[in-house]
Parts: structure tokens; C-alpha cells; sequence
């Protein structure tokens, strides 16, 4: 009797199961990496019908990922088939089933590795080793593990036809206009948020300073416009615009010298001109134009400006902050700027700065109700500064109330301050004629002056100046509310 | 490895399948329980056989004594019949000197191949003497063990159709049949050649093919054949299937089944399918010989209870049920 494990015969079958093995390997890597395609492909379809749609802008991430799944899928799957092989029993019961071998492999498998017990288990053993090898010559493991592509690849196919067709088809949706993708990259934005909190800091040093309300709101706004720009929910033009319009309001407000456009048509901004061309007024020269009255209308100015990185014109401004200080310290704010009347000599700034002394004399002297009832707007005072300035329609809220009287002509406007640019109007009041205005000296009749212009109000009013006299002068009240 | 008697193992399987062509030829139309009791004689197992009067369970049982060269002995069961009768009994001998001594003398339970004709006519207690003897293959009278000879084979029968002045067997001692054969109606054609067979001047004789030893032989190769271990899996999964007890199992077993098939259950449908693979020429276990065996082997394990009864459950229908969701699953 030979020993049954030593047998011959069961090397062919060994090989032949072995060879079945890595053929079933070959199968089910096959088989799994067609769920990979089938996967890959509802997910190209899944971007091709969101890019199709509208709902997602093209990229090249998005053609990748199809892709990159896949190559997910393929590893996993190799990974999982190398760790679990089928086992040699596995492989013969699948022969046994497909060839009607009734468990004669399997069990001759078993066997070969069991000593018999007695003659009789030795002479089954041995009878069933040698009738295993005999019909194991049947197992092909081509026949027994074939090559078929999986059907998972039609329906693969189908929807990877599907989502390549969607990518010519016409799209549903005309596809939309970038809206944050043209904005600050990561690194200028972090840079711009710096430059902010950098200006910021500066303009607060002087509110806290001054104890300025429109400085404070000045801060105000460039900390909401920090926030946004660094949640990202302004970028972009419109961050570029408002960066602009904040620093040139900024710039105006502390009477910065800057190559900034903006700064140059201010001096033609004087009530004398304003009043000398109304339709031209504020709304067209960019640093007196009432931001409410068009909220629409892009700033000139920011439009320029776009050149430059808003972090660059940040930084600009903020070391003209940073070298403001030391000029502010050496003198006095400086003061209105002298309207065209005046640098014709009619009022140097000398006489200017008399005849406002006079008249906040002469507002002092006055009766508090003579001098506000006439001087306060029917309806109430102009109210509203800083952060809310530019951002109301119109900023009638000084004129509310009544029709301005028709306007003097701007020549006898004697008025020697800048109209403040900002969305807000407040009423100037002034000696009815040129020439009273230019002989003021001493105590002036407030009473008698009528209004001669409306001017917004903004951060450029924020002089010193002019808000001592804007206080003092013309629109007490309000100032007090 | 122990050493055992030399056989050779292709002439063994040549020599049963022989006898079963012998068997086959005096004992027309019923191959099917033919190869039952065969598979029953060469598992060591005993057999009930279940069959109207004159379908030839007595003629079965001699001829396969006649192949198989043993000796034959019949029992007819009676109520009165008692365990002596069966057994044998301790007698007072007169010798020729005049000296009296016991003796005992063995009952007709003492041959290789006994026929217990209508078992179930007999007492309980004289039923359980016989089925001591068929588990134990010993005898015990007045205090003495007797041994019986090998092989020993009981075929008992039971008429189905008479029950008045029976004793039914208790679920415990048909357990302890190996098989429970039941032979069918013969179809018209069967019929028609068991009537040229056995009305002609010429009776049919089967020739003795193999010996008691040969069958010895038979049995130890039988229980040699090897099973694998996943169609051992099968089994148990199957037998376990058939508990009611069990929540996860078929409804239907939970509702009908009064208990499901035992141990000893599963140890003859493995055994039975064993002698049924030797029977096919194979060597090992496959599904199909499990398949083959499945109802003698388990229709008298496998009680229904009184609700499954009376709605006329049948067990070979349930038990197939079971089969084909347990193993035949991995079967096919």
C-alpha cells in the first residue's frame, strides 16, 4: 500500500487547482475593478449633469475624479484580492460544481493530509486519491474560471456614453458669471486683511484720540470690511472698489497728499463750484459725489485703482497715516480749503478764519431758539455719520421735510470750507450776499443768513475744521442728538 | 495505523453490486427498496420496513439471506408473544445420567438475518427485548450475556393499514431502525412481470454472491469512506434545522415539527450516505448520496406533531424543504 499524501497523481491536481486560483484572482480583480468603472462612470455622469445643469463650473478636477476614484477603487480591490486568496478546497468545490465531480477533489484534498486509522480507511483513501487524480483531469481552469467581460461594463459603457454626451450637449443654464472666482487669491487677500487691520489700527488711534464719532465709524467700517473681505464674501472688484472708496475717504478725511486721482478734482469741490454747476455736482467728482444718491454707479476713482493690489493701496495709505502724526503734531489740522472766491482774493484764508470766528461768536450770542429754528431743517436735524454715510439712498434725511429754496448763485456764496462728500446733506447757512459775507467781522446777524447750499456730509467733513464750524456755525443741533 | 484484514476492496464492490442484480431479479419493481436494505446491511444498521400485506417483504428478506449466505430466522408477532420467545430461555435439561441441569437455549433472535414479521402486534415489552438485541447485538438471559453473531440484521415490518390490536413503537425504539423502508404499490408493467415471475412452473432462485464476511468486510469499509468537511457542515447544519425549538428556523418546522431529527438522526444519514456512495462506485461522500438517503434514513426521526397531522403535513415533503435550503444550497 503507498501512503496516499505521496501520491503522484495528486501534483496534477494541485497544479491544476493552483493554476485555477490565480485565474480566479485574474477573474475577481476583473470583476471588481468593473464596479470601479461602473462607480467612476455614475460619477462623471454625476459632474457632467451638475456641469450640464449649471449648477457646477468646469475644471480640471472635475474631469480628474472619475479618474482618481478609480485608481482608488483598482488599489483597494488589489489589495483585498491579494489578502484573501481562495483557499485550494475553495477551488475544488467550485471544479466539483462545474464539472459534476460530486466532492470527490475536495474530499481527496482532505484526505491526502490524514493518516488511515486501519486497512479499510487506507484501501477508501487510496481508491479515492487515485479516482480524484483520474477525473481531475477534466478541470480546465479556463473552462472553470472564464474571461467574460462583467456586465457591469455595459452599464458602464451606457452611462460613461451618457455623461460624454452631456459634455457636448448644449447646456441647460447659460452658464454664470464668475462671481467670487476672479477674486483675491488666498495670499492677497491675507495680505489685504493685514494691510486693513494695519490702517485700522491707525484710524483708531485717532478716534480714540479725538474722541471723533466719524472717526469711530470710520473704524467701524473698515473692520466690517476686514471681516468680509476675510470670510470672503466681498472679493474681488467690489473689495477692490470699497478699499478704494474707504481710502479715498480716508485720504480726503485727513487731508492726505496723494497721487490719488480722487484728491486732484476735490479743490474744484467747493460749494462755489458745486453751486456753480449742480448737475455736475457731488455725483461727478468722485470724492464729494453723495455715495447714497447713486448707489448703482461705480467709483471712478476705484475703477482706476484697480490696477493696483488692494493690499498695495492699503499699505500706501497706511504710511500716509503713519507719517500724518508728525505733521499733525508740528500744526494745527489744516485748514478748509479755500474756495475758488477765495484764491481770487475776495477771502484769503485769514479773513476766512475771522469771519467764521465771528460767526461762532455770533451763534453763541444768539439765542438758542432763534438761531436753531431757523437753522435747523423742518423735519429734523441731519443726522447720521461714519458707517452710515454713503449707504442710505439719497441721504435727504438733512433736507427732509421741505423743498430747498432756490439756490444763490454760487459766485456770492462766500463759504469757506469744502462741502463734506458723503451720502448725508446738511444745510449751509450764510450771509445772503457776497458781500456781506466778505465784510463779516465781529458779530454777525445769523438770523438774517439764508441757506445757501445743501452739502452731504461724509468723512471728508470730518476736518477739523469744518466740523467745528459745521457745529458751531451752521447745524448746532444735530450734533447734540 | 491499525492493521486490519486484508480485502480487496474492487472485488468487495463488484461482489454487492452482484448480490443487488441477484436480489434484483427474484424480487421484481422494487430496486429502490432493494438497495435500501442493502445499504442498510453494509452500514450495520436494521431496517422497518413498511408495506401492505403480500408485496414481498418476506420474499425480500429471504432472498437477500440466500445471496448473502446468512442465516435466516423468522418471528411472526403475536400479543402474546413474549421476550422468551425471541430471546430464547433457560431450560432443565435431563442428561442421560439421570443429572438435570439449565440450559439455554437460544431464540430465533440467534441468526445473522431475522425477519420480525408485524412487530407492532407485539407487547411493548417483548418489542424492547428485540430491540435490546438489535442495539447491543447481545442477549441476556437469567443473568448470562449471549453474544450474537455478525453480522446481525433485523428486518421488522408493520402492516400500515391495520392498526386495530397493535402496540405502536415509541418514537425511542424506532429511532433505533437504521431505515424505514417503504415499498410502493408495484406500476401496472411491475406488476404484470411479478405475475409471469412468480405464477411459472419455475421458481426463482438468487445465488449466494458473498459471504457474512464479506459483509463484515462491507461494513468497515463503509464506515471508512471519508466525508468532507464541508458537507459535514451540511449536515449538522441540516439536522439542527429540523429543531422546532430553534426561533431561526422555518416556520413551518417551529409549528408542525414535535421534535426534530436527533443526533443519532444525523450519524445514520451520514452513514447511509456512506454505504450509498460505496454503492455508486465512489469512495467519498458527495450531496447527492445525502440526497439519496435523506427519507429512510429520516422520516421515522422526524415527528410532526398533532397540528401538522391533522393539516396533513407531509414529512418527506418538510424534510425535503429543509434539505434544499440547507445543504442543497452548497449542493448545487
Amino acid at each position: 500500500m503507498t501512503r496516499v499524501s505521496a501520491h503522484p497523481q495528486l501534483r496534477g491536481l494541485n497544479q491544476r487547482l493552483e493554476r485555477g486560483r490565480t485565474r480566479l484572482q485574474l477573474v475577481r480583480f476583473g470583476r471588481g475593478l468593473s464596479w470601479g468603472i461602473l462607480l467612476s462612470a455614475a460619477v462623471w455622469l454625476v459632474f457632467s449633469s451638475l456641469r450640464w445643469a449649471g449648477g457646477m463650473q468646469p475644471g480640471a478636477w472635475a474631469g480628474l475624479v472619475p479618474l482618481y476614484v478609480l485608481a482608488v477603487w483598482a488599489l483597494g480591490v488589489a489589495l483585498y484580492i491579494l489578502r484573501t486568496p481562495p483557499s485550494l478546497m475553495h477551488i475544488a468545490q467550485r471544479a466539483e460544481k462545474h464539472y459534476g465531480l460530486e466532492e470527490r477533489l475536495s474530499t481527496a484534498l482532505e484526505v491526502v493530509h490524514r493518516p488511515p486509522r486501519d486497512t479499510a480507511h487506507a484501501y477508501i483513501y487510496e481508491a479515492l486519491v487515485r479516482d480524484a487524480a483520474a477525473k481531475s483531469e477534466r478541470v480546465k481552469p479556463g473552462q472553470l474560471f472564464e474571461f467574460r467581460p462583467p456586465r457591469n461594463l455595459l452599464y458602464a459603457l451606457g452611462i460613461g456614453a451618457l455623461a460624454l454626451g452631456l459634455q457636448f450637449a448644449p447646456k441647460l443654464a447659460p452658464p454664470q458669471a464668475p462671481v467670487q472666482t476672479a477674486g483675491l487669491s488666498p495670499q492677497e487677500r491675507a495680505s489685504t486683511v493685514t494691510q486693513l487691520e494695519r490702517v485700522t489700527q491707525l484710524v483708531r488711534r485717532d478716534a480714540e484720540r479725538t474722541n471723533d464719532p466719524y472717526l469711530q465709524a470710520t473704524v467701524r467700517s473698515l473692520e466690517q470690511l476686514k471681516a468680509q473681505i476675510r470670510s470672503g464674501q466681498l472679493a474681488g472688484p467690489q473689495a477692490q472698489q470699497e478699499i478704494a472708496r474707504l481710502s479715498e475717504q480716508i485720504e480726503r478725511g485727513y487731508s492726505l497728499p496723494g497721487p490719488s486721482p480722487s484728491s486732484q478734482p476735490a479743490t474744484s469741490n467747493s460749494p462755489a463750484v458745486i453751486a456753480d454747476n449742480p448737475s455736475r455736482n457731488a455725483p461727478q467728482t468722485g470724492s464729494n459725489r453723495p455715495q447714497g444718491d447713486q448707489p448703482g454707479q461705480q467709483n471712478p476713482n476705484a475703477q482706476q485703482q484697480t490696477g493696483t493690489s488692494p493690499s498695495q493701496q492699503l499699505n500706501n495709505l497706511a504710511q500716509k497715516l503713519e507719517a500724518k502724526p508728525q505733521q499733525a503734531q508740528d500744526k494745527s489740522p489744516a485748514p478748509p480749503q479755500q474756495t475758488q472766491s477765495q484764491q481770487q482774493g475776495e477771502c484769503d484764508g485769514a479773513a476766512c478764519s475771522d469771519i467764521y470766528a465771528k460767526a461762532r461768536s455770533q451763534q453763541t450770542k444768539d439765542a438758542e431758539s432763534a438761531t436753531r429754528n431757523i437753522n435747523r431743517p423742518p423735519g429734523g436735524a441731519a443726522g447720521g455719520f461714519g458707517d452710515q454715510a454713503g449707504k442710505e439712498g439719497g441721504g435727504k434725511s438733512g433736507a427732509r421735510g421741505g423743498t430747498p429754496p432756490p439756490r444763490t448763485r454760487a459766485e456770492q456764496v462766500k463759504l469757506p470750507f469744502q462741502a463734506p462728500p458723503s451720502g448725508r446733506r446738511i444745510q449751509i447757512l450764510g450771509p445772503a450776499s457776497a458781500s456781506t459775507a466778505a465784510n463779516v467781522t465781529g458779530t454777525v446777524e445769523a438770523q438774517n443768513w439764508v441757506r445757501q447750499e445743501e452739502v452731504p456730509i461724509g468723512l471728508g467733513y470730518l476736518a477739523a475744521p469744518n466740523r467745528s464750524i459745521v457745529s458751531s456755525y451752521f447745524t448746532p443741533a444735530k450734533e447734540t442728538q | 495505523m491499525t492493521e486490519g484484514p486484508q480485502v480487496n476492496l474492487e472485488t468487495e464492490l463488484a461482489k454487492l453490486q452482484q448480490a443487488r442484480e441477484g436480489i434484483a431479479r427474484v424480487v421484481v419493481g422494487q430496486r429502490e427498496a432493494i438497495d435500501q436494505v442493502l445499504m442498510s446491511l453494509i452500514s450495520g444498521g436494521h431496517v422497518l420496513l413498511e408495506a401492505a400485506p403480500g408485496m414481498g417483504k418476506t420474499l425480500l428478506v429471504r432472498t437477500l439471506a440466500q445471496v448473502f449466505g446468512m442465516r435466516f430466522s423468522r418471528v411472526q408477532f403475536t400479543p402474546d408473544l413474549m421476550p422468551a420467545d425471541i430471546t430464547g430461555t433457560v431450560v432443565l435439561i435431563h442428561d442421560d445420567q439421570g443429572k438435570t441441569h439449565l440450559e439455554f437455549q437460544p431464540g430465533p433472535i440467534f441468526a445473522q438475518l431475522v425477519l420480525a414479521d408485524e412487530i407492532n402486534r407485539a407487547t411493548p415489552k417483548t418489542q424492547s427485548s428485540l430491540l435490546e438485541a438489535m442495539q447491543e447485538h447481545t442477549v441476556t438471559v437469567a443473568g448470562s450475556q449471549h453474544q450474537l453473531p455478525e453480522p446481525f440484521f433485523v428486518l421488522a415490518t408493520q402492516n400500515p393499514i391495520e392498526q386495530e390490536g397493535t402496540y405502536l413503537l415509541p418514537e425511542a425504539q424506532i429511532d433505533r431502525f437504521f431505515f424505514k423502508v417503504q415499498i410502493p404499490y408495484p406500476p401496472e408493467k411491475v406488476l404484470e412481470e411479478i405475475l409471469e415471475l412468480t405464477t411459472g412452473a419455475e421458481e426463482v432462485k438468487a445465488e449466494q454472491v458473498l459471504t457474512p464476511e464479506d459483509i463484515v468486510h462491507l461494513q468497515r469499509l463503509t464506515r471508512a469512506v471519508p466525508v468532507a468537511s464541508h458537507v459535514r457542515q451540511a449536515v449538522a447544519k441540516f439536522v439542527l434545522a429540523t429543531q422546532p425549538s430553534d426561533p431561526k428556523n422555518l416556520k413551518e418546522v417551529q409549528r408542525y415539527v414535535r421534535f426534530g431529527v436527533s443526533p443519532r438522526g444525523g450519524q445514520a444519514l451520514v452513514l447511509a450516505a456512506k454505504a450509498h456512495a460505496l454503492l455508486a462506485g465512489r469512495y467519498n461522500v458527495a450531496f447527492d448520496d445525502l440526497r439519496a438517503v435523506l427519507f429512510p434514513a429520516l422520516r421515522h426521526r422526524f415527528n410532526l406533531n398533532f397540528e401538522g397531522q391533522a393539516e396533513g403535513v407531509s414529512v418527506d415533503g418538510l424534510l425535503a424543504k429543509l434539505f434544499s435550503e440547507t445543504v442543497g444550497k452548497q449542493a448545487v
